[in-house]
């Protein structure tokens, strides 16, 4: 039971923190595929959410929705992000990219990319290293759990 | 409902599209002028009417006009940066001119800080009005290269589509042939999100969103068109592709702002158009529905068209 229990502990941390490194990573990568859409030329925002899939791009589509509803760009942002399961500060960073976003220049555009970007890395770096901490509490809970298992037999 | 009140009474804020959507086709609605904190006019032709909004409220306030101009960007302010430095959107194929506070810097001028006003230029697409001018601009099935030339709003642009769309379906006794037009304002094609709204014809390749003399270029060298229609002939750049292109063999038709033959022959670039015979006909057009006079390339009138 112990050593079930230890175990079970150990691989849900591990797997949460990996799924949530995972999601940023995925999020960077649309970033980029955002950036290239605006570099490629005269692209609208909904193009670009139409052509692509992922978090973020949904994000994206929902944020223009929104607008389109009669949103406002803040309500808009807060929309957008609703869903979304980052962290306090991450949401934090992402509803300031998306409030404003649909009156940005392609070079304020940029900017706010390379922004969001930079808080994703740095928080992603965390949860990257919280997942390796993550799978050394997972092999020592198994192995705690292999101790009592020896122990009681 | 007509295609334009469909489109802008679902863009424009309620108060005007309730306006716009009592409006009587038959007036022919030509712009929609809007100003920050001030009533709406509405020109129809010649003549204009001021329209308040209750207890004689401004129509627009910069919130309304803000979100229109948002609207009209789909939301992609960043996409529409270059249209918005020169002053104006194009949106549906209607150009909507601005106005407000520019901001300049080193570089140049880099757009608006604030807009104050908006001009939407209510579009129609008239088939067959090129129709009554065709046997003076044509001979032997083929188009003269002609220019029209008219003030602002009188439908020079209107009459330009359908002498492209007739020559590239071929109709009314003209050969088809192959068009290009170099189209920087999507107005010919209103051709701003990549489609085409307008009717061009069958046998049209259309170069927009570059300057007017470099898609000119573009076209006659990889498109081997018959025809190069350009609409607003403005700059130096844009004669100099003109003449180009018609010592290439290709038949141009094109627009111009003025009211007269003399207006032309003061502007140095028409001067030189003219002289070198770039242009067999010049059709004057005077406003919407009246009589047009149409001049051979020495200026002698050859026939007239409404």
């Amino acid at each position: 039971m112990l050593f079930g229990l230890c175990v079970l502990i150990g691989m849900r941390l591990a797997a949460g923190k990996k799924a949530r490194y995972e999601d940023l990573c995925a999020i960077m990568r649309e970033l980029r595929i955002f950036l290239d859409a605006i570099d490629a030329g005269q692209n609208s925002l909904t193009l670009i959410a139409e052509r692509n899939q992922g978090i973020w791009f949904t994000m994206l589509k929902t944020y223009l929705q929104a607008r389109s509803a009669g949103q406002s760009e803040t309500e808009a942002a807060e929309t957008a992000i609703e869903a979304w399961s980052g962290t306090m500060e991450e949401k934090t960073a992402m509803q300031s990219f998306f409030n404003g976003l649909s009156t940005s220049s392609a070079t304020a555009l940029r900017q706010r990319v390379r922004t969001l970007n930079t808080l994703l890395e740095e928080t992603s770096k965390e949860a990257a290293e919280t997942a390796k901490q993550a799978k050394t509490i997972r092999i020592v809970s198994v192995l705690i759990g292999a101790g009592i298992g020896i122990l009681l037999l | 409902m007509e295609q334009w009140k469909t489109y802008w009474c679902a863009l424009l804020p309620p108060g005007i599209s309730e306006v716009l959507a009592a409006i009587d086709e038959t007036m022919l609605l030509t712009e929609i002028r809007l100003r920050r904190d001030a009533p709406m006019e509405l020109v129809f032709g010649d003549s204009d009417r001021i329209i308040y909004g209750n207890n004689a409220q401004p129509m627009t306030t910069e919130d309304d006009l803000r979100e229109i101009c948002a609207r009209l960007q789909a939301y992609s302010a960043f996409a529409w940066e270059n249209e918005r430095r020169d002053g104006f959107l194009t949106v549906h194929g209607c150009r909507v001119g601005l106005s407000g506070r520019m901001y300049r810097t080193d570089r140049g001028v880099l757009g608006f800080a604030s807009v104050s006003g908006l001009n939407i230029r209510i579009v129609r697409e008239m088939h067959d009005c090129a129709k009554p001018f065709l046997p003076d601009l044509s001979n032997g099935g083929k188009l003269l290269p002609s220019l029209l030339i008219s003030p602002p709003g009188c439908g020079k642009t209107t009459l330009l589509r359908d002498l492209i769309r007739t020559a590239s379906n071929g109709m009314h006794g003209i050969r088809a042939c192959r068009v290009g037009a170099a189209d920087e304002r999507f107005e010919l094609s209103g051709a701003s999100d990549g489609s085409i709204p307008f009717d061009l014809g069958v046998r049209t390749d259309v170069i927009s969103g570059i300057t007017k003399a470099d898609a000119a270029v573009r076209i006659v060298s990889t498109l081997s068109p018959d025809i190069l229609a350009m609409d607003e002939l403005n700059t130096s750049r844009d004669a100099m592709a003109l003449l180009d292109a018609s010592g290439r063999g290709v038949t141009v038709l094109a627009t111009a702002h003025g009211r007269s033959w003399n207006d032309l022959c003061k502007r140095p670039m028409m001067r030189l158009l003219l002289k070198e015979r770039v242009f067999e006909r010049c059709v004057v057009l005077e406003s919407i529905g009246t009589i047009s006079t149409i001049l051979d390339a020495d200026g002698k009138e050859v026939g007239r068209a409404i």
